[in-house]
């Protein structure tokens, strides 16, 4: 529902023999020595106190800032967090947390990992760690507590609602475990003839889990007549394991990647290596605007081989590969050192760093720059922008209300509420939540602060300002009285008003806490109109087979 | 004269000689040593790595940049090939013709020639298109390309060919050889009487001499009679070196008296800086114009007259630079211009406004709350004057501003373009002081800017469009539109009746344009005079000897 803007890794290891830079080799040296002095004297002469990490760190910054958004630079203390997240294994809880009211709160927990074998539930409210008080600290100093080496143990305290009025103090003591995130929080039938699988991460069992799950769904039913591959909000991840997502579905010795550098020898290709599961079943992409890199080359690759159908919105548009190179005192530096090309020979690549307009702001690539390729089936496609959908929907919005229902955690609580109430649920895929549980819902929130501005009030006070200043406003201020009282708003007529929008994120989050991540997935695919049109996609063979065939 | 107020600040620079690098302490030592390390494996990686060729000095200005940001606006790094214009900021000298150019479409034109200089004496007028430098065509060429071409050692030739507007309105073109002469950009543009025995100096920057410019400015008014008062015009100063502030003051205040000291980190930046030279006059009253373009040396120029009680300041508060820059030498003819002192005026008092070192959550900077401002006693009266914030005036005057449609005139230079017409026109025109538009000259530019494309949208403009935008989105659109579309009558601006009711505003502007194009900056300036408030505002307190005595004795 937030949509958290989560670093794009697309780490492929190259393994590279000796650097030439023969010829650069006096600029930079140069530059490096003139940089050296500058900092020396800085630091020296400046009239406050400097601190030379925080001073190098704006350099470092500065510079990485005119390149792209994915070369980034690692101090030691950043190092321990970058590995969890390009490598996915740490040692944890497999919890996540939220800061609420001073205080983190379980917003969610992993099926049987540590804190689910203990009996940590969502909502549980952590109010110390080891000993250590949790009150007012940032979520990541939290969370850096909350991870350390497999095996280790922690003692929590926290404070759980046990009932509508009471709350209790429990004492954990939990050992650490190696977490593995899960690529695949849910495969399953969303009908009894097709399966669906949500691909969350590209994390280095990403291939094996999606291979996995298709392997069950199909030995499970063998009726399944199409899958649905949900790729929407992946960021990406490792490179190899696009390479073998797609190979689940597409023969051995394809080609999925070609990645080419500045130097010749960099350049690579990659191959699909092994046997497939399926080369033949109706297979449907979904993705969204925040589908990118790895995401992007299995929907693009399915594309260019006209092996699936992809549905939803334009792929984000990163074709570029990092690799992550450690620097000395344990520092790290992630560096774009290629783009990436699918199989019809298209880079994706969205925006031109290297040119950047006058005003410093980044160029997309104007759709008459694009250039037409040709997919092994003869359908034209394009470069320079992601992955353009075959079937394109429109970006699922939230409403002002539903957003801010979410982002004051009314929403969150309330269904805590609702867990105390309900001992256990129907299957996710059934449940409802019923006409008094709404009722219940819109009491519940007509007791809370529940301010919002929308747009327009906001645009209306800035105009206001910009009136009175300017001297116009009292000769409007009638107009502006009258608009005023009609943009004015009731929270419980825009609950009322988006009801079935609001049902809907209750039922996923209630889903969840009895189900996990599992249930919630499940739950909110029952509506969702992707999801949907995928399915009739593949009920719907016509349809399916001329979105694949050449557009006469 | 309308000015429009850039904040443009430059600085306030000490040279001081320091031997070796001293490091305060080992820990900060290795600190510098580790973090270098880590930059010189990382810009070498980058450069290799990259997937795109990377230009490496580009590179690494990008992150000194960033770098020195985070500390100051003042502390810069300036690669070899930009010493050039720094050392021409802070020597206003350079081997040239002497003329303001800019680019205008195809051709690079001439804005203002320096009076006095090989230009202005070879007829070069504003408005003249460069389309030859020694014969080669400046067609599409850039401003600083031009500029190089033009600049070169005193004593060489140069010769120019260049389109001017006739009084038909075709072009015609002429061909000038001029001699390149060493181009001294003047501290002070104009001095002279501004009636009834005041005298006027403006002094516009703190380059060398500037304190013997004004010296000898105000020798030669006082050679022309007794002298009621003199104003010393700082608005839009931007500063430039200290020790020409303290000889500045030095004009006005006797000999030994500490104008500014200095504090740094280290021991041996703290210094006094008092007056060294005989005085020219302290008795004849003097009131400072100010403003918030006054800065740095322009503030130490106005906050210790003001401190030693021996000048009214009039205007705006100023611009509030307390800081002191000095000029570091690093490899490959790179300087570096660090902030390395504060500065502190007779009263003890600091004037920089802003604490760049504590700054806000989302890195903004802080101003200094009016709650923590210090109270200080100026020398001789007593008076209490505060730190933390520029030099607040004595006399506060309102600074006018400009209209929208003015603003808009301006930047769209249609109000240069007009004086070329009007001085391809008009030989000859009244002098500068008593020049004027006729009401029937002012029609006869309404008609011709009618023809004109330029536009300007209102802030509130600007806000009702997204205000539809918004409601549109959020589906309130329908409901509000009859009000909505009054509204937007109301406010909507018509370019017709803005040049008519702000005309005195650009009719005034129009004047100092045009006689400009004859008189040049000289011209301007008195031009200017008529529609000056401020300049107005000093004359009154000048006149007024009581008030002048009850502003400048102790409350």
């Amino acid at each position: 529902m937030k949509s958290k803007l989560i670093k794009f890794f697309a780490v492929v290891i190259l393994a590279i023999g000796t650097m030439s830079f023969a010829d650069e080799y006096f600029e930079i040296s140069k530059n490096i020595d003139v940089f050296s002095s500058l900092f020396k004297e800085v630091n020296t002469y400046y009239v406050d106190d400097v601190e030379p990490s925080k001073l190098m760190r704006s350099c470092i910054d500065g510079m990485l800032k005119t390149l792209d958004p994915f070369t980034n630079y690692f101090s030691g203390s950043q190092v321990e967090s970058a590995k969890i997240q390009q490598g996915g294994k740490f040692g944890g809880l497999g919890i996540e947390t939220e800061m609420m009211n001073g205080y983190p709160v379980i917003i969610s927990v992993t099926q049987n990992q540590p804190a689910d074998e203990s009996g940590l539930i969502v909502g549980d409210i952590i109010k110390s760690i080891s000993g250590l008080s949790t009150k007012d600290k940032k979520k990541e100093d939290v969370d850096k507590i909350l991870v350390g080496e497999p095996k280790s143990r922690m003692a929590l305290t926290i404070e759980r609602k046990t009932s509508l009025t009471e709350t209790k103090t429990l004492s954990f003591n939990i050992e650490r475990e190696e977490i593995q995130e899960n690529s695949v929080p849910f495969y399953g039938m969303v009908t009894p003839e097709i399966g669906c699988i949500k691909l969350k991460i590209f994390n280095e069992h990403a291939g094996k889990d999606v291979k996995d799950a298709f392997d069950s769904l199909k030995r499970l039913n063998p009726n399944m007549k199409g899958i649905v591959l949900d790729l929407r909000s992946n960021p990406g991840g490792l490179l190899n394991e696009a390479v073998n997502i797609v190979n689940v579905f597409v023969e051995k010795n394809q080609l999925v990647v070609t990645t080419k550098g500045k130097v010749d020898e960099w350049n690579n290709t990659f191959k699909t290596l092994n046997d497939p599961s399926d080369t033949k079943i109706p297979l449907v992409l979904i993705t969204n605007s925040m589908s990118a890199s790895a995401s992007e080359i299995v929907s693009g690759t399915m594309q260019d081989y006209d092996r699936g159908v992809v549905v939803g919105q334009r792929t984000y548009g990163k074709g570029l590969v990092q690799v992550t190179k450690p620097l000395s005192y344990n520092t790290i530096l992630k560096v774009t050192t290629a783009k990436y090309y699918i199989p019809t020979g298209r880079c994706i690549q969205a925006l031109n760093y290297a040119e950047k307009n006058a005003d410093g702001s980044v160029k997309r690539i104007p759709d008459s720059l694009k250039v037409a390729f040709t997919t092994k089936g003869g359908r034209t496609v394009f470069d320079g922008g992601g992955v353009d959908p075959d079937v394109k929907l429109p970006k699922q919005e939230h409403s002002k209300i539903a957003e801010t229902l979410f982002t004051k955690h009314y929403v969150f609580d309330f269904c805590s509420n609702y867990k105390l109430r309900h001992d256990t649920i129907t299957d996710p895929a059934k449940f409802k939540l019923s006409e008094n549980d709404f009722t219940d819902f819109v009491a519940f929130v007509k007791a809370k602060d529940c301010n919002y501005k929308t747009e327009s009030e906001e645009k209306l006070e800035a105009l206001r300002e910009a009136a009175t200043e300017e001297k116009y406003f009292d000769a409007v201020k009638n107009q502006y009285d009258a608009i005023q009282k009609k943009l004015a708003h009731d929270k419980e007529q825009d609950i009322i008003k988006n009801k079935e929008e609001i049902v809907t994120v209750l039922e996923n989050e209630i889903a969840g806490r009895y189900y996990y991540a599992y249930g919630k997935v499940k739950k909110s695919y029952q509506n969702d109109p992707e999801v949907a049109k995928a399915i009739s996609l593949i009920n719907n063979s016509k349809e399916y087979l001329e979105l694949l065939a050449v557009k006469k | 004269m309308k000015r429009v107020r850039k904040y443009v600040v430059l600085t306030a620079m000490v040279v001081v000689a320091i031997s070796g690098i001293a490091f305060t302490n080992t820990a900060n030592y290795f600190e510098i040593t580790k973090n270098l390390d880590i930059f010189a494996t990382l810009y070498k990686e980058l450069n290799t790595y990259y997937v795109d060729t990377l230009n490496p000095e580009k590179l690494m200005h990008a992150g000194i940049t960033q770098m020195l940001d985070g500390l100051d606006p003042y502390t810069d790094y300036i690669p070899e090939e930009d010493m050039d214009d720094y050392r021409m900021q802070t020597t206003g000298k350079y081997g040239g013709i002497g003329a303001v150019i800019g680019t205008r479409n195809e051709w690079v034109m001439v804005t203002e020639p320096y009076e006095g200089f090989p230009a202005a004496k070879a007829g070069l007028r504003a408005g003249d298109k460069i389309i030859e430098v020694d014969g080669k065509s400046a067609k599409n060429y850039k401003t600083d390309q031009v500029s190089a071409m033009l600049k070169g050692k005193p004593g060489t030739d140069v010769t120019v060919k260049f389109k001017r507007l006739q009084a038909d309105g075709t072009e015609g073109e002429i061909s000038v050889k001029m001699t390149r002469e060493e181009i001294k950009v003047k501290n002070v543009p104009y001095f002279g009487m501004v009636g009834d025995g005041i005298g006027f100096i403006r002094l516009s920057s703190f380059t060398e001499r500037a304190g013997a410019e004004v010296k000898s400015a105000l020798q030669t008014l006082e050679a022309k009679g007794k002298l009621k008062g003199v104003i010393l015009d700082l608005r839009g100063n931007p500063g430039g070196l200290l020790n020409e502030a303290i000889n500045v003051a030095n004009v006005f205040v006797d000999k030994n008296l500490e104008i500014v000291s200095t504090k740094g980190k280290m021991e041996e930046w703290n210094k006094s800086f008092p007056t060294i030279n005989e005085p020219v006059d302290l008795k004849t009253p003097v009131v400072v114009l100010a403003d918030g373009g006054s800065a740095s040396a322009a503030e130490i120029v106005s906050g210790s007259l003001q401190d030693l009680d021996r000048a009214v300041i009039i205007g705006q508060k100023t611009f509030g630079k307390g800081l002191v820059q000095s000029t570091r030498s690093l490899p490959f003819n790179a300087k570096l211009k660090v902030t390395t002192a504060k500065y502190y005026i007779p009263s003890g008092r600091c004037i920089q406004a802003i604490n760049y070192a504590e700054r806000n959550e989302d890195g903004s900077v802080k101003r200094v709350p009016d709650s923590l401002k210090v109270a200080f006693k100026t020398k001789y009266s007593g008076r209490t004057v505060f730190d933390g914030g520029g030099i607040d005036p004595d006399v506060i005057t309102e600074p006018e501003k400009l209209s929208n449609i003015s603003i808009s005139l301006l930047t769209k230079n249609l109000l240069f373009d007009y004086a070329c017409a009007y001085r391809a026109k008009h030989e000859k025109i009244s002098e500068a002081k008593s020049f004027t538009l006729t009401d029937a000259e002012y029609v006869d530019f309404m008609n011709w800017v009618s023809k004109k494309e330029y536009d300007y949208s209102t802030r509130s403009e600007k806000i009702l469009e997204e205000l539809k935008i918004s409601t549109e989105k959020e589906k309130y659109y329908d409901a509000i539109k009859d009000d909505f579309e009054a509204m937007k009558k109301t406010m909507m601006h018509d370019k017709q009746h803005d040049l008519e009711k702000e005309k005195p505003q650009i009719k005034s502007m129009l004047e100092e344009e045009i006689v400009d194009h004859y008189y040049l900056n000289t011209g301007r300036t008195e031009a200017s005079f008529k529609s000056d408030n401020e300049l107005k505002k000093a004359m009154d307190v000048l006149k007024d000897e009581k008030k002048m005595k009850e502003i400048l004795a102790k409350k």
